[in-house]
């Protein structure tokens, strides 16, 4: 009898068949609070990540922009005004409640014509090969349970010279800030998370998933094993967040 | 001082903020700036080493720390001198510190464009207070502002009169303008008297030469 593959749900260990359904619970539950969690959690510094991260992906007019776990759809937002009418952009969820919070809202903002949504799992994409010029995922391979799996995923979308930007919580680089920050995630979240949306559990979830995953130079090796070249990597609020990046070579 | 993504995109952010609400309050100014949409200046700060660029875009101006696109304008100097720039633009960068590259024209459009800046005071001050308490404190700023106008102007016209009529410290002006005329018109007289005495001087032909 062959022995069942796991994989890490929080601090847990789970089999890799039940991760993606106990992550999507914790998105159902989170997603109608998700935008204002994650300002009072980050005290609105994440949309100074995302502002860097849509810097970075310097998507030009008429450019075809994959925002996979785009979830409430800040990169899209951002991406959708830069490609112009005749570029595209499509928000790509794996969760529907995050998909339909982040459909409302930018069409509440206007935003349509150009851009679709698409209900996806990052590992298994349902797009031609060589399709985009960029591919962006924000704050969510961590929950993704084949990681290996998504990058070659989005390498085989990506066209030759297209660019992959990863948006991930990662590792501190002091000592001090680490452990502050462990006392923050660990305490602070959960409570804040019981307030504000009635659920600890998934923030003590978020709180742990970011432990569990890569940190900085792992990520960057393992998108150089997708195939991945100029791979880099910036941190940011002392490495608590690090943006990723690499091309299609 | 380390590479900050987040810091800087938190002062780019900030700064994106009051030049949207500026802009938001001069209709014009934001239509003269629409219209450079394409171009970009780029600055780049030394010490510390950090670079800025300003995106004209259709939709209007964007502030940001990476671009990757084609620059119109360049320039580079230190923090001190290209704050020094801003907040004195001159016509000239000369003795600045500053140094530019790519076209001037888009740096003497923007130059324009910042001196032509007219931000409806009364209009950002109603969105905040409602239009009656705006328009009472914008009627009283104009007023304060034109009285101390006024004041200024009597204030340097009473100290003129002063230094040149009752102390007679300074020239007046007419005074000035007169004994300027005197000193151009002896300058002349002498230039004309130059003339005659080198006239006389020059050594009669010789004689073979008449007819």
């Amino acid at each position: 009898m062959s022995e069942k593959k796991t994989t890490h749900f929080g601090f847990e260990k789970v089999d890799m068949t039940e991760k993606a359904a106990r992550v999507a619970g914790v998105f159902h539950s989170v997603a109608g609070k998700y935008d204002l969690m994650n300002d009072l959690m980050s005290g609105g510094v994440h949309r100074l990540w995302k502002r860097f991260t849509v810097e970075k992906a310097a998507v030009r007019p008429g450019h075809k922009v994959l925002d996979i776990a785009g979830g409430t759809g800040d990169l899209s937002y951002a991406f959708a005004r830069q490609v112009g009418p005749e570029g595209q952009v499509i928000l790509a969820d794996i969760n529907a409640s995050m998909l339909n919070v982040g459909r409302d809202r930018l069409t509440d903002r206007g935003v349509a014509g150009h851009i679709h949504y698409v209900q996806a799992d990052a590992q298994y994409l349902p797009f031609p090969d060589n399709h985009f010029d960029r591919v962006s995922i924000a704050f969510g391979l961590r929950n993704v349970t084949d990681k290996d799996q998504a990058l070659a995923d989005f390498l085989r979308v990506l066209k030759p010279g297209g660019r992959l930007l990863v948006l991930e919580f990662s590792k501190p680089r002091q000592a001090l800030l680490e452990k502050a920050y462990d006392a923050y995630s660990f305490r602070l979240l959960p409570m804040m998370g019981q307030l504000v949306a009635g659920d600890a559990d998934s923030y003590r979830y978020l709180a742990e998933s970011i432990r569990m995953h890569p940190n900085q130079e792992t990520l960057k090796g393992m998108i150089d094993n997708a195939g991945f070249q100029l791979s880099e990597y910036h941190n940011m609020t002392g490495g608590i967040v690090a943006l990723h990046t690499g091309v299609k070579p | 001082m380390p590479y900050r993504p987040t810091l800087v995109a938190g002062l780019l952010a900030a700064a994106q903020a009051v030049i949207d609400q500026a802009l938001a309050y001069d209709p014009g100014s934001r239509q003269r700036l629409l219209s450079l949409a394409g171009q970009t200046l780029a600055i780049h700060v030394q010490q510390p080493s950090l670079s800025v660029y300003l995106e004209l875009t259709p939709t209007g101006p964007r502030l940001l720390q990476h671009y990757e696109g084609e620059v119109t304008s360049a320039l580079s100097g230190t923090a001190p001198d290209l704050l020094r720039l801003l907040l004195n633009p001159g016509k000239s960068l000369h003795n600045t510190g500053v140094s530019l590259t790519g076209s001037t024209a888009l740096l003497e459009q923007l130059q324009t464009l910042l001196q032509q800046l007219d931000i409806d005071w009364e209009e950002a001050l109603a969105d905040h207070l409602g239009i009656l308490p705006a328009h009472t404190l914008a009627e009283t700023g104009r007023r304060t502002g034109a009285w101390g106008r006024a004041r200024s102007e009597e204030l340097e016209r009473l100290l003129r009169e002063y230094l040149t009529e009752e102390s007679n410290l300074l020239l007046g002006r007419a005074e000035f303008n007169a004994f300027s005329e005197q000193v151009h018109e002896l300058r002349l007289a002498l230039d004309r008297a130059q003339a005659r005495w080198s006239a006389l001087n020059r050594p009669a032909p010789p004689a073979d030469e008449k007819d």
